[in-house]
């Protein structure tokens, strides 16, 4: 008997939790979306916003990105100084930051922030390669039989 | 008595753990030529010198006829002129180098007990070069490549004797294995992936070489430079191809790579310059 009032009780949390659990989610869902890396709030993406505002505004927003821009560069020039002292750094990369200035000079800010982030990732995946060989260079070595 | 045995069986199988990981340049050697015999039983380790050319019949037939008019003849020509002009200060490379420079090819890399560092014969040109006021050669190709491609004509036939003196040493050598064995750029491959797994197998239009027996004929006449270049050319060149950065000629990546890669070859005979493809 005390059991299965136990039982009720706990059944009676879990779909609580449950609603609360849905509840919030359907909030967060309302409130904030995601689509290809444009940030949504409330139903308005962040380029609808720029669009709609005062220039003296867009030039504060354009401001804005431009830093993040010269944020993705720095860590661009971090990575590649991370990068560099492991050895093992692609052949490609230099060419992808050369076409990220050159995006970013022409005011091709979304081009080049893809392309300084795709150096970044190269820089990275270089170094979990050289952690990689580190480890397992000895994988090649024929065996003698 | 039972712990004694423990222990002794304990510190056997470290020394074997040991031994396995760490295994010293001569059972290396050993290991890798008994890991071509059994790719390619029907050739003689000493014709690998001759790269594809002794592995596949239609290229050595036709590697034979331009053989008759090889075309580095010309790279051996420049250099034996630059090798015996004498410096401003009225000396020369036979000078600096054992035996006046001739047939000593086959000793080179050799490791520096007093710089504790490999040096290779184009590095030794360059320093015959600054002792004696000269400004240094660029590396890869052009004069050094001539320079080098006569001295090793002069070593044709000499059995490749590189040494391992002190622990040192070894460690560039280790270094060396273990850029050989490492995966790196983009494509994800090692000089061991083309040269070792899959020697003797085509890529694309050319088939992949033995690592055994690739330092003998460098430098080397290649028809895509058009014209001798240097091994640690061909270092670079191979990176590239497989998206990694390469390294500065004669840094001292390369520099353990070669040692590594010579001393492999330790035994065959020097037949450069070559020419390939």
């Amino acid at each position: 008997m005390v059991q299965e009032l136990g039982n009720n009780t706990m059944t009676k949390n879990n779909i609580l939790r449950l609603v609360l659990l849905l509840v919030l989610s359907s909030i967060i869902t309302a409130c904030s979306d995601k689509d290809n890396g444009t940030e949504v709030v409330n139903g308005v993406t962040e380029q609808e916003k720029i669009d709609s505002k005062p220039t003296s505004q867009n030039e504060a927003i354009n401001k804005s990105n431009k830093v993040g821009i010269s944020d993705l560069m720095q860590q661009v020039a971090q990575a590649e100084r991370q990068a560099n002292e492991y050895g093992f750094v692609w052949s490609t990369t230099d060419d992808i930051i050369k076409k990220a200035y050159v995006a970013a000079k022409q005011g091709n800010e979304n081009e080049a922030r893809d392309l300084f982030q795709e150096a970044v990732l190269q820089f990275n995946l270089s170094i979990e390669q050289a952690k990689y060989a580190a480890l397992n260079w000895k994988l090649l070595i024929p065996e003698n039989d | 008595m039972k712990r004694r045995i423990y222990l002794t069986l304990a510190l056997a199988s470290c020394i074997t753990v040991t031994t396995s990981t760490f295994a010293d340049p001569v059972s290396d050697n050993e290991t890798i030529r008994s890991y071509f015999s059994d790719k390619f039983p029907d050739i003689a380790l000493e014709d690998l010198v001759d790269g594809v050319y002794a592995i596949d019949k239609d290229s050595r037939d036709q590697w034979l006829q331009i053989e008759e008019f090889p075309p580095y003849e010309e790279a051996i020509s420049k250099g034996e002129k630059l090798f015996t002009t004498p410096f401003t200060n009225g000396k020369s490379y036979a000078g600096c180098f054992d035996n006046g420079g001739i047939s000593i090819k086959q000793n080179y890399p050799y490791f520096d007990t007093e710089k504790s560092q490999v040096v290779t014969l184009e590095q030794a040109v360059n320093n015959c070069r600054i002792e004696n006021g000269e400004q240094p050669l660029p590396y890869g190709k052009g004069a050094i490549a001539y320079i080098t491609s006569y001295m090793a004509s002069t070593s044709r036939g000499e059995l490749i004797n590189v040494t391992i003196p002190n622990d040192a040493a070894k460690a560039a050598y280790e270094e060396g294995k273990q850029f050989f064995y490492s995966r790196r750029g983009q494509l994800n491959m090692a000089c061991a992936t083309c040269h070792m797994a899959n020697a003797g197998k085509r890529l694309r239009a050319d088939i992949l070489s033995p690592a055994l027996g690739q330092v003998s004929h460098f430098p080397a006449f290649r028809f895509k430079w058009d014209d001798v270049g240097t091994i640690q050319r061909r270092y670079a060149g191979c990176n590239t191809q497989i998206r990694a950065k390469p390294f500065e000629l004669q840094s001292a990546q390369y520099r353990n790579l070669e040692y590594f890669h010579t001393y492999m070859s330790n035994g065959l005979a020097i037949n450069g310059p070559g020419t390939r493809k």
